[in-house]
C-alpha cells in the first residue's frame, strides 16, 4: 500500500491545476494514463499534401490512418475531428472498456488519456462573469486570483475588445493570433455595422486561445502550419500535459499512471483509503492519504463517487452545452485562392446578448480548410462532381458558427449507476433554432448567406463540456453535493474539484474557469491541512 | 491462457464481470458488425472491389484510378463495417452505362448513410490524401469568375441529375 498526503485522481485540466497549487506537497497522481502517439507531421498541412515528403511521412498513415481510422463518420453517427484522426484516437481508446456506459440520447466522450479530453480542446479560456455564476456559491473575485496566475502559466492569446465586457479582466494576454482573410473580412464588416449590430444583441472580436503568439516558458510560438486536427501536442497550444510532466521532471509531484481508481472508503481516523484498478495486470491496488482530490472528468468523477456510496439508485443532474453548427457563406469570397498558414481552431468570437432573449449565447466561429475536405464534401447538396466544385470553390467562402448552449440541472437529465456498474445517462432532447433564426438574419446583415434549415443540431454529449453531478452549494442538504470549497458533503476529506462541482453551465467554454476553481479549492484545502 | 496484454484486458472489466471483448478494437467483421466479404477475402472479391474503385473513380474524376488507390479502396471495404449493397452489381450497372452519379445524388437525399455514398466517401478520402489530387480539392489561385460559373452550372446540372437519379432508383427498385 501506498501513501501521500493528497491523492489526485485525474490528469486533465482540473486535475493538474490542483496538482499545480499543491506541487511540493506530497501529491501523488493516478492516472490511466494513455500516451498521445507520436506524429511524424511536422510542416504546413497543405504543403504536405500538395508535396509530401519522398521519405518519412506516410500521409495516408497520418491523416487517414493505417486502419481507415479516419473514416469512422462514414459509418457512424458525427465525431468531432479533434477526436477522429489517427493520432488523435489516444484521447478516447479504450474508453468504452475502461468505463461501459449506457445512455439514450447522449453521445458522451470519455478520455482516459495522460490530459484527459483538454487534448481535444479547442483551447478556448473564457473567465466566468457574475452572470455566468448564477446558482454557484462563488464569485468572479473568488476566482479572480487563479485565472490570473493560469495566464501567467500557460500563456493566453486575446484582445481586449467588444468581447472583454463578457469574457473578463484581458490582463497578460499575448497579442491575438494572425487572422485569416475570411475572418478578416468578418471583422472588418462588424466594425462598420458595429453600433447597430450591439443594440441588436450582437458582439464579436478575437478568441482567449491557450495558443502562444510569442515565446512563453520556453515554449515557442504557433506556426501557422494548421495541423491542429492531426498532430497532437504542439508546444505552441497547450494543453495541461506540458505542467503536469514538468512537475513530474522536478520532482514536485509523483504520477503513476496504469491505474483506473474505481473507489474509495475513509476510515475513523480520517484515513482515505482509494482502490484503483492495474489496468495491466487487473489486479486491485489501495492508497493511503490524508485527502482525496476527483478530477476524474464530470462523468467518471460521478461514477467514482456513486460506487463508493454502493448506490444504483440515486440520480444525479446531468448537464452539457448542447451545441448547433450554423453555416455561412460570403457570396464573395467564392473562388478565393487559398491561405496556406492559418489556425484552424477558432477563429473569432460572437456573444448574442439580446435583452429580449433569456441568456447570452457565446458562440466560435470556424473556417472549414483545416479538416480534410472529404469530412464535408457529400454535405454540399449537389451531385457529386458539383460537391467535388463546391469543395474547391466555396471553402475559402465558408465560416461556422458553433453555438453552445447554457444549461441548468432539469429532472429529465441524469446519471445514475446501474447494478451492472454502468453508468447509464439520460437527457431529453430540447427544442433548438429559435436563437439561429434570429442569428441568420444578423448574419445577413454582415453580409453571409444562411438558413435556419442548414443549421445541424449535434446530438447532446458532443460539445464534452459535461458538468453538475455533484453540484456547490452554499449550504448542502444532500450528500451528493459539495460546497464552496469542493467539499462533499458527509466526507471528511474527498473533494471534486473538475466540472462535476459546477452548479450551472453557462454558454461559454467552461475549462478554464474548471482550472481556475480547481486551484482555488486546492489553495483552500491546503490551508485546512496546514 | 495466454499471458498476453489482450488476454489480461479480457479478464478484467470495470464491472468485475467479464467484459470478453471490445468491439471498437476488432476488426468490424469479427466485431458483428454487417460487413460485405466476412469470409476471408479472395482475391476474386479484392479483384471486384479494385474494379468497384475504378469505376467509381471514372464517375468523379473521369480517369483511371492508381493501382495503390483501387489497393486501398478494396482494403478499406474489407476492414469498414459499410453498409451492404442491395442485390444490385455495380459493375454491371456501369456497363449498361447507369447514371450512378444520378443515382447517387437521389439516394444521399433519402439517406445520406446509403451503400453507394458510403463507397463514394470513402474513395474520396483516399484519393485525397494523394499529393496528385491536390487541385481536385483545393483552389490555390483566385478564380471568383471561374468558381462562381461553375457552381452555377453545377446546380443546374445537379436539378438534373436529381430528377435522372430519382428515376433511376425506382427503375433499379433500390429506394
Amino acid at each position: 500500500m501506498t501513501s501521500a498526503d493528497i491523492i489526485i485522481v485525474g490528469s486533465g485540466a482540473a486535475g493538474t491545476f490542483a496538482a499545480y497549487q499543491l506541487r511540493g506537497k506530497g501529491v501523488l497522481v493516478l492516472d490511466v494514463g494513455l500516451e498521445a502517439p507520436a506524429s511524424a507531421l511536422d510542416g504546413n498541412f497543405y504543403d504536405l499534401k500538395e508535396n509530401p515528403p519522398t521519405a518519412g511521412v506516410d500521409l495516408h498513415a497520418e491523416l487517414i490512418g493505417a486502419r481507415f481510422e479516419s473514416l469512422h463518420n462514414i459509418f457512424n453517427p458525427y465525431l468531432s475531428p479533434k477526436l477522429k484522426a489517427p493520432r488523435m484516437r489516444f484521447i478516447t481508446e479504450n474508453a468504452a472498456k475502461l468505463s461501459p456506459m449506457r445512455t439514450n440520447n447522449f453521445d458522451a466522450a470519455m478520455s482516459f488519456a495522460v490530459g484527459g479530453l483538454a487534448n481535444a480542446w479547442g483551447a478556448g479560456l473564457y473567465r466566468y462573469n457574475e452572470q455566468d455564476l448564477v446558482g454557484f456559491p462563488i464569485a468572479p473575485r473568488d476566482l479572480e486570483p487563479y485565472y490570473d496566475a493560469i495566464t501567467d502559466k500557460i500563456g493566453i492569446c486575446g484582445a481586449d475588445d467588444d468581447l472583454t465586457r463578457f469574457f473578463g479582466s484581458p490582463r497578460g494576454l499575448q497579442p491575438p493570433l494572425k487572422i485569416d482573410a475570411n475572418g478578416a473580412k468578418f471583422l472588418h464588416r462588424y466594425e462598420r455595422r458595429r453600433q447597430k449590430l450591439n443594440r441588436a444583441g450582437f458582439f464579436a472580436g478575437r478568441p482567449r486561445l491557450a495558443v502562444l503568439t510569442q515565446e512563453h516558458d520556453g515554449r515557442a510560438p504557433y506556426r501557422y502550419d494548421a495541423l491542429e486536427f492531426f498532430r497532437p501536442n504542439d508546444p505552441a497550444v497547450y494543453t495541461p500535459v506540458f505542467t503536469l510532466k514538468e512537475m513530474v521532471r522536478r520532482g514536485e509531484i509523483a504520477y503513476q499512471a496504469g491505474l483506473l481508481v474505481e473507489r474509495y472508503a475513509e476510515e475513523r481516523d480520517g484515513t482515505i483509503v482509494v482502490s484503483a484498478r492495474d489496468c495491466a495486470g487487473g489486479e486491485t491496488r489501495t492508497f493511503r492519504a490524508r485527502r482525496l482530490i476527483l478530477a476524474a472528468g464530470a462523468l467518471n468523477t460521478a461514477k467514482i463517487v456513486l460506487r463508493s456510496n454502493e448506490d444504483h439508485q440515486t440520480r444525479l443532474p446531468l448537464l452539457d452545452n448542447n451545441v448547433s453548427y450554423l453555416p455561412l457563406v460570403d457570396p464573395l469570397r467564392i473562388g478565393a485562392g487559398l491561405e496556406r498558414e492559418f489556425f484552424a481552431a477558432a477563429m473569432l468570437n460572437a456573444v448574442y446578448a439580446a435583452s429580449d432573449y433569456p441568456s447570452n449565447i457565446q458562440m466560435t466561429l470556424y473556417g472549414v480548410a483545416g479538416t480534410l475536405r472529404s469530412d464535408f464534401l457529400f454535405d454540399f447538396p449537389l451531385s457529386l462532381r458539383g460537391n467535388l466544385a463546391a469543395a474547391k470553390y466555396l471553402t475559402p467562402a465558408i465560416l461556422v458558427a458553433q453555438l453552445f448552449y447554457p444549461d441548468r440541472p432539469a429532472p429529465t437529465n441524469y446519471l445514475r449507476l446501474n447494478p451492472q456498474g454502468e453508468l447509464e445517462l439520460h437527457y431529453a432532447s430540447k427544442t433548438l433554432g429559435a436563437i439561429e433564426r434570429r442569428l441568420v438574419k444578423i448574419f445577413r446583415r454582415l453580409g453571409y448567406w444562411s438558413a435556419p434549415s442548414l443549421c445541424r443540431y449535434l446530438t447532446p454529449g458532443n460539445s464534452f463540456h459535461y458538468a453538475g453531478a455533484l453540484p456547490m452549494k452554499a449550504a448542502p442538504a444532500a450528500r451528493y453535493e459539495t460546497d464552496g470549497n469542493g467539499q462533499l458533503a458527509g466526507t471528511g476529506g474527498v473533494y471534486i474539484v473538475d466540472a462535476a462541482n459546477f452548479s450551472a453551465l453557462p454558454s461559454k467554454n467552461h475549462s478554464f474557469t474548471m482550472m481556475a476553481n480547481a486551484m482555488r479549492i486546492a489553495a483552500q484545502m491546503e490551508r485546512s491541512l496546514a | 491462457m495466454k499471458p498476453s496484454t489482450e488476454t489480461s484486458a479480457v479478464r478484467w472489466s470495470p464491472t468485475g464481470k467479464p467484459v470478453g471483448r471490445n468491439p471498437e478494437q476488432e476488426l468490424p467483421t469479427k466485431a458483428g458488425a454487417r460487413v460485405e466479404g466476412t469470409e476471408p477475402e479472395s482475391s476474386t472479391t479484392r479483384e471486384k472491389r479494385q474494379a468497384e474503385a475504378e469505376i467509381l473513380h471514372r464517375i468523379l474524376f473521369g480517369s483511371d484510378a492508381p493501382a495503390e488507390v483501387k489497393q486501398r479502396y478494396a482494403l478499406a471495404l474489407e476492414t469498414l463495417p459499410l453498409a451492404a449493397a442491395p442485390q444490385c452489381d455495380l459493375a454491371a450497372l456501369s456497363e449498361r452505362q447507369v447514371d450512378l452519379e444520378a443515382m447517387e445524388l437521389a439516394l444521399r437525399r433519402n439517406n445520406p448513410s446509403n451503400f453507394l455514398t458510403q463507397r463514394f466517401r470513402v474513395l474520396c478520402y483516399l484519393v485525397e490524401t494523394q499529393p496528385d489530387y491536390f487541385h481536385r480539392f483545393v483552389n490555390d489561385r483566385p478564380r471568383f469568375l471561374a468558381g462562381a460559373i461553375t457552381l452555377g452550372l453545377m446546380t443546374l446540372r445537379a436539378a438534373y441529375k436529381a430528377l435522372k437519379g430519382r428515376w433511376l432508383v425506382k427503375r433499379y427498385d433500390l429506394g
